[in-house]
């Protein structure tokens, strides 16, 4: 939340969408940490209370949904696909930086995603009058970017965790060959 | 290079504070979770659907409220503030209910949990966290109200001539 928060200057508030995804994520996260942290209690104190939600079919439905719920998280995923698929280069080599051309070059793409319909005088005047920067420091793209891949890292944590116990594990990949009669 | 990394700095929170922010979280989720379940097992009979319904509900408003101290909301912060609080003053109340070893065991960490978190929420770190996000959204505001006002004014140019 607070990363994706942080990148709205760079990203030019497209990161708030993820953020509220984060938020959405994060949430149905919280909801199931409490769940384990009560069944914990109970199973110490009171055992038979586990036994009483276990065999409820409402509570076995609410975990299931919380557990896709926080799996909307992995969708920042897609970011660091789409990231590696656009650029020649691979995601290491851009995280140890870019020239001062190809610099320049992603800073116009991002002012102008961010104000679609800028004409090249005008960006050229504000880049001049310093309302833009010329180009984005190559810190700067280093951090936004490792910060998009921890995103992934945590959201495939969750992935694994369900994965583990939740309901990707219930899913089946099956691989097909058609074959000539 | 040092200029740079200053820059980068003004846009991310430094690590010190926001490790603090989230260990405040994670003590507060783990209180939370402990003494919700306590008191509802000492004091409301351990009715299991009240108890999954109203950590259900609480963990979406502790959320938003959390969220809403990553905006920068002084308020916000006051009121987690006192929350823990809260539940530390109703599980002080939980001494009297002890009946086995597990139940003094989870109460004892519980306390520790809410008293750590009161004591961090109420230290200055948490605050300076709180203030270095008011400052950067409002940095924000401030930066798009200029650049509308630029765009507003070169498109009125654009009009007239």
């Amino acid at each position: 939340m607070i990363g994706s928060g942080a990148a709205i200057p760079l990203s030019g508030g497209t990161s708030t969408a993820i953020t509220y995804l984060a938020v959405a994520a994060s949430t149905a996260s919280t909801a199931q940490c409490l769940n384990g942290i009560a069944r914990t209690t109970i199973e110490a104190v009171a055992p038979k209370y586990n036994d009483y939600l276990d065999s409820k079919e409402w509570y076995k439905d609410i975990t299931l949904a919380l557990d896709v719920i926080s799996l909307a998280g992995a969708a920042t995923l897609k970011t660091v696909k789409v990231l590696s698929a656009n650029s020649n280069k691979s995601i290491p080599s851009i995280l140890t930086g870019l020239s001062r051309a190809e610099r320049k070059r992603l800073t116009q793409d991002v002012i102008r995603l961010n104000t679609p319909g800028i004409s090249n005088k005008l960006l050229k005047s504000m880049v001049k009058s310093g309302h833009f920067p010329s180009r984005y420091s190559n810190l700067e793209i280093t951090r936004a970017l490792t910060l998009q891949l921890k995103d992934a890292i945590g959201a495939s944590m969750s992935f694994a965790g369900s994965g583990l116990s939740g309901t990707v594990n219930s899913l089946a990949v099956g691989i097909y060959e058609e074959l000539a009669q | 290079m040092k200029d740079e990394e200053q820059l980068v700095n003004l846009l991310f929170p430094p690590w010190k504070l926001m490790a603090r922010f989230l260990l405040v979280t994670m003590l507060l989720i783990t209180g939370t979770g402990l003494s919700g379940t306590l008191l509802f097992i000492s004091y409301f009979n351990g009715n299991p659907e009240r108890l999954i319904g109203t950590l259900f509900i609480g963990s979406i408003v502790f959320c938003i409220i959390n969220f809403l101290v990553t905006r920068g909301v002084f308020i916000c912060s006051k009121i987690l503030k006192y929350y823990a609080l809260c539940l530390i003053i109703l599980s002080i109340t939980l001494l009297l209910e002890i009946n086995s070893m597990n139940y003094f065991i989870l109460l004892s960490i519980d306390l520790i949990i809410l008293l750590s978190a009161f004591y961090l929420i109420s230290g200055k770190t948490y605050q300076k966290f709180v203030q270095y996000q008011f400052d950067f959204f409002e940095d924000i505001k401030e930066a798009k109200r200029i650049i509308d006002k630029e765009i507003a004014a070169s498109k009125r140019g654009k009009n007239s001539s």
